[in-house]
C-alpha cells in the first residue's frame, strides 16, 4: 500500500515531492519540503484512495533520530495522519529552519491547531496562516 | 459587562468526590465573562504541591454559550523529558503521573513499546494478559463517566451502578496499575467468571432503565454534536467516531481481540457516547467471559500486570518503537526514539486522547446553555491530568 501511496503522490504532484522515505512497523514516512506540507496534507486527506481524514499528531525531534542523511542540525518536524479503514499511520517529515516558516494545516485538521501553537511557543517555528 | 447569572460553585462539584472537572467559579479573569476553572490537581510525590489550572473561558449571550476558550498548559514535555532519564521499569511506573486512578493504558502503551525497541516479544500469555487488564480497566473508566452523568441529573440509576461496580471490583481493582512484584494472593478465573456474570445481569437492568429515561436522553441528545468528518479532524476517535457509525477501533489490529464486537451508535451527540459506553462494558465483559473460557486452566491464577524482570537491562535492537492501545476515550500511543548518536537520550512522545477532547471543548459546547454545561463536561471521560500534564 505504502510504494503505491509514493506513486500516487508522484504522478498527481510531481517527482520532486518526496524527498525521501521509509517504511517500519507503524507505518510509512515520506520526507518532504516544508512547503509542500499544505498540498500534500490536502491530497492524502481528499485523494479518495488514500483518505487519511484522521488528525494524529506532531512531533520535533532532533534529526539524529531519524534514519536517513541530515545535511543539517535543523530539527524535524512530523506530522501524523491516519485513515479510519487503514491500521498505520503516514508522517510526513519536514526539516526546518530558524528562517523557514511552515504553513499551517489547521483548516485541513482542527487538531493541529493546538499542536502547532505548541510548537512555535516552545520551539519557535514560525507557523505561517494560510488564507 | 457583568454577567447577570449566578452560578453556584456546587453545581459542577461532583457529588461523587472526584477530582476532575472539579470546580466553576465566577470569573476573577480580566475581559471574562465567565471563566470555569476545571481542574487543580497536585502531582505529588513527583513534583510539590504544583496546581495545575485548566480553564475554561466562556462568551454568553443571556444564558447561550456563544463562543468559548480553553487554556491548558504544555507539561506533557516535562513527563516525556523524565522517561528518557530513567530506566524502563521505572517510566512504565512513573506514568502514573498521567492518570493516577487507573494508569494502566498509558503504562501498558509504554511496555509494549519497550517491548518492541528491546525486542522483547512478549509471549501470547503476556499480550492476553495485557488486553484482559485493559477490558478491566476500560469498564471501570466507564463505570465512572456513567456515575458521574447520573450524578449530575441526580437520578435514580446511580445505585444500580454502584451494584455493578461492586459486582466487578475485585477484577476492575486487578487492572488498576502496573505493579513492580507480581502479587501472591492472586484472583481465580472462576471467581472472575462469575462476577462477569453477576454484572452482565445488573448491566441489562441499567441498559433498559437508560433507553427508557427520558429526563436522561432529552439532556444528552443533540447535544455537544461533533460529526464523524469534524472529529477526525480534531484528532478525536474512540467514542467519537464511533458515535457516528464508525467502527475505526485499534482492537480491530490485535489478533486476541478477534471476537470482540465493536459499538458503534449513530447521531454524534452527547447521548450517543453515552450509550456507548454501556455498550463498550457489555461487549467487553462478553469478550472477557470468552477469553477467560479459553485460558488454560492449570495458569489458574489471575495476578496484577507485572513489568518484566529484563527491562532494565535490555539494549535496544530497534531505532524506533510505538506501543499503541485502543483506550476508552481514544487512541493512545507512546513512541519511542533513539539517536545513531551515543550521547543522546531515547526521546519518548505521548498521545492521550484527553488533550484532544479538551481542545475540542469550545466545539462541542457551542450554542449550548450555561445550565447544561456541568452534565456535557462530565460526560466527557478527561482528567486534569491527562490534559494538563
Amino acid at each position: 500500500m505504502f510504494k503505491s501511496l509514493k506513486k500516487l503522490i508522484e504522478s498527481r504532484m510531481g517527482k520532486n515531492i518526496v524527498l525521501a522515505d521509509f517504511t517500519n512497523s507503524f507505518g510509512y514516512f515520506i520526507k518532504i519540503q516544508p512547503k509542500n506540507i499544505y498540498d500534500v496534507a490536502y491530497f492524502l486527506k481528499h485523494d479518495p484512495d488514500v483518505k487519511l481524514t484522521l488528525f494524529d499528531q506532531i512531533l520535533l525531534i532532533p534529526p539524529s533520530y531519524l534514519p536517513w542523511e541530515h545535511s543539517s542540525n535543523d530539527l524535524e518536524i512530523l506530522y501524523q495522519l491516519r485513515s479510519l479503514k487503514l491500521p498505520y499511520p503516514v508522517t510526513l517529515v519536514m526539516a526546518i529552519s530558524d528562517e523557514l516558516s511552515i504553513p499551517s494545516i489547521k483548516n485541513l485538521f482542527a487538531g493541529a491547531l493546538t499542536k502547532e501553537q505548541e510548537v512555535a511557543k516552545l520551539f519557535g517555528v514560525s507557523i505561517e496562516e494560510q488564507e | 459587562m457583568k454577567n447577570p447569572l449566578k452560578i453556584e460553585d456546587s453545581l459542577i462539584i461532583s457529588r461523587l468526590e472526584q477530582k476532575e472537572l472539579s470546580y466553576i467559579k465566577p470569573s476573577m479573569k480580566e475581559n471574562s465573562q465567565f471563566y470555569l476553572l476545571m481542574g487543580k490537581v497536585s502531582l505529588k510525590p513527583f513534583l510539590n504541591n504544583l496546581p495545575i489550572k485548566i480553564g475554561l473561558d466562556l462568551q454568553l449571550m443571556g444564558d447561550k454559550i456563544i463562543q468559548s476558550k480553553i487554556d491548558t498548559g504544555y507539561f506533557s514535555q516535562n513527563i516525556e523529558r523524565d522517561l528518557g532519564d530513567k530506566i524502563p521499569a521505572l517510566a512504565v511506573l512513573s506514568l502514573e503521573r498521567i492518570e493516577p486512578k487507573r494508569p494502566i493504558f498509558y503504562q501498558i502503551a509504554l511496555m509494549l513499546a519497550f517491548d518492541e525497541l528491546l525486542g522483547l516479544f512478549p509471549n501470547q500469555a503476556t499480550l492476553q494478559r495485557y488486553q484482559i487488564a485493559l477490558e478491566f480497566a476500560r469498564i471501570s473508566h466507564h463505570l465512572d463517566i456513567i456515575k458521574n452523568v447520573f450524578a449530575c441529573l441526580g437520578t435514580k440509576h446511580l445505585p444500580l451502578v454502584k451494584l455493578l461496580e461492586s459486582r466487578l471490583s475485585l477484577p476492575i481493582n486487578f487492572s488498576r496499575k502496573v505493579e513492580k512484584v507480581i502479587s501472591k494472593s492472586g484472583l481465580s478465573w472462576t471467581l472472575v467468571s462469575e462476577a462477569l456474570n453477576d454484572a452482565s445481569l445488573v448491566l441489562e437492568d441499567l441498559n433498559a432503565l437508560v433507553l427508557e429515561d427520558k429526563e436522561l436522553s432529552e439532556a444528552l441528545k443533540r447535544k455537544a454534536t461533533l460529526n464523524l468528518a469534524l472529529s477526525a479532524s480534531l484528532g478525536l476517535s474512540g467514542l467519537f467516531t464511533r458515535a457516528n457509525r464508525n467502527n475505526y477501533d485499534l482492537r480491530k489490529n490485535s489478533r486476541f481481540y478477534q471476537s470482540i464486537s465493536i459499538p458503534t451508535a449513530e447521531g454524534g451527540d452527547a447521548w450517543a457516547r453515552f450509550h456507548l459506553r454501556i455498550l463498550d462494558i457489555q461487549s467487553s465483559i462478553k469478550w472477557l467471559k470468552q477469553t477467560i473460557l479459553s485460558i488454560e486452566q492449570e495458569n489458574n491464577d489471575l495476578n496484577a500486570i507485572s513489568i518484566h524482570d529484563n527491562f532494565g537491562t535490555s539494549e535496544p535492537v530497534e531505532k524506533f518503537s510505538v506501543g499503541e492501545i485502543s483506550g476508552p476515550e481514544g487512541d493512545i500511543r507512546v513512541s519511542i526514539f533513539t539517536s545513531q548518536k551515543q550521547d543522546e537520550k531515547p526521546l519518548f512522545f505521548i498521545r492521550s486522547p484527553a488533550f484532544y477532547i479538551a481542545h475540542a471543548i469550545p466545539e462541542m459546547i457551542m450554542g449550548l446553555k450555561i445550565h447544561e454545561l456541568p452534565l456535557i463536561l462530565h460526560s466527557l471521560g478527561i482528567k486534569a491530568e491527562e490534559v494538563d500534564k
